[in-house]
């Protein structure tokens, strides 16, 4: 792997794991519960939304040349009642196989394609690669932080916690 | 590495802008019943978790110990009594953003492999520099509960 890329790498896979725990939990019924059961997301959204981005990433990288997420979770797609959307055991699975994907292509990147100009407009200065991986890593801990922000209202352990105590074993 | 820090700080910056704009103090306190931290709270942990960071990147932190209690990690939700204004809270966050973005750009890489003087996840392999990418993490996480909690106080969602 590029040096160039490790500071994101490393978040994505922090991220991986700490999202995985985060649906190890969770009822069905709480996984489709929108936030205030108004018209926001859900951790079922957030979820797939966030794995979608993954595959975005997977095509960008010339890894996957499908998002088997893009029509429920694209980016253009905002949060819907989840009656359409699979379960949570199986978007779990989803997020699972999409991060050890994208580890395994984020392994095989070298400085050469990290500086690599990257179509497309990016919100932050750095245009190549390197920089669009920066912001996907900084845009999928948003997201888990509304998922955490969720789950505590729902009264499930804060991600905190559920780290600590994974780490304890 | 510190360039790709900076940059998802100043995303995070960008985006709590838009998600605390226009709301009052009043508004920043409005509780996400039946439990859990308001909009004031989780402004001023941002600020709280600059402020750890700061001395270990070689910089001041804008508040003390005191200041910064009220808003540490596992602290009881801030009320009317204990909150600070939120314009100061933004106003803080502001300097300590700019304090830390400051130091990540004279930090040499070998600063960034020196142990950390703490490690929030009790890490003993933290160092500076996975202190400051955790940082990094923390603050985009919970900018993403700004977020939500604009909801909260009645406001539609400032990010489409």
């Amino acid at each position: 792997m590029s040096d160039l890329i490790l500071p994101a790498a490393t978040l994505f896979r922090f991220n991986s794991g700490l999202l995985s725990l985060g649906l190890s939990d969770l009822d069905q019924d709480d996984a489709v519960r929108r936030w205030k059961d108004g018209d926001g997301s859900s951790i079922a959204y957030l979820t797939g939304h966030i794995t979608s981005s993954r595959y975005g990433l997977l095509k960008a990288l010339g890894t996957a040349t499908e998002n088997p997420y893009g029509d429920l979770f694209g980016a253009e797609v905002g949060s819907k009642d989840g009656s359409a959307y699979p379960g949570i055991t199986e978007l779990k699975a989803g997020w699972v196989e999409a991060a050890e994907k994208l580890h395994a292509a984020l392994d095989a990147v070298t400085d050469e394609e990290a500086l690599a100009a990257q179509e497309g407009g990016l919100p932050i200065p750095d245009r190549t690669l390197r920089g669009r991986l920066t912001f996907m890593a900084w845009h999928e801990s948003y997201h888990i932080g509304q998922i955490g922000i969720l789950r505590t209202e729902m009264g499930y352990p804060s991600l905190r916690k559920s780290l600590y105590k994974a780490r304890k074993g | 590495m510190q360039n790709t820090l900076a940059m998802q700080l100043e995303a995070g910056k960008s985006v709590l802008h838009a998600n605390v704009d226009g709301l009052s103090h009043e508004e920043s306190l409005t509780a996400p019943e039946p439990g859990g931290n308001n909009l004031n709270w989780v402004v001023g942990h941002l600020v709280s978790a600059y402020n750890s960071l700061l001395p270990a990147i070689g910089g001041e932190p804008v508040w003390s110990k005191d200041q910064a209690a009220p808003y540490a990690r596992g602290s009881e939700p801030v009320t009317s009594e204990s909150a600070a204004t939120f314009g100061d809270l933004m106003t803080d966050f502001e300097t300590a953003h700019g304090r830390v973005l400051e130091r990540l750009a004279a930090v040499s890489a070998e600063d960034l492999t020196a142990p950390a003087p703490y490690s929030p996840t009790k890490n003993p392999n933290e160092t500076v520099g996975s202190l400051a990418g955790l940082t990094a993490f923390h603050q985009a996480y919970h900018v993403g509960q700004t977020g939500l909690l604009r909801r909260v106080c009645g406001r539609s969602g400032a990010i489409k």
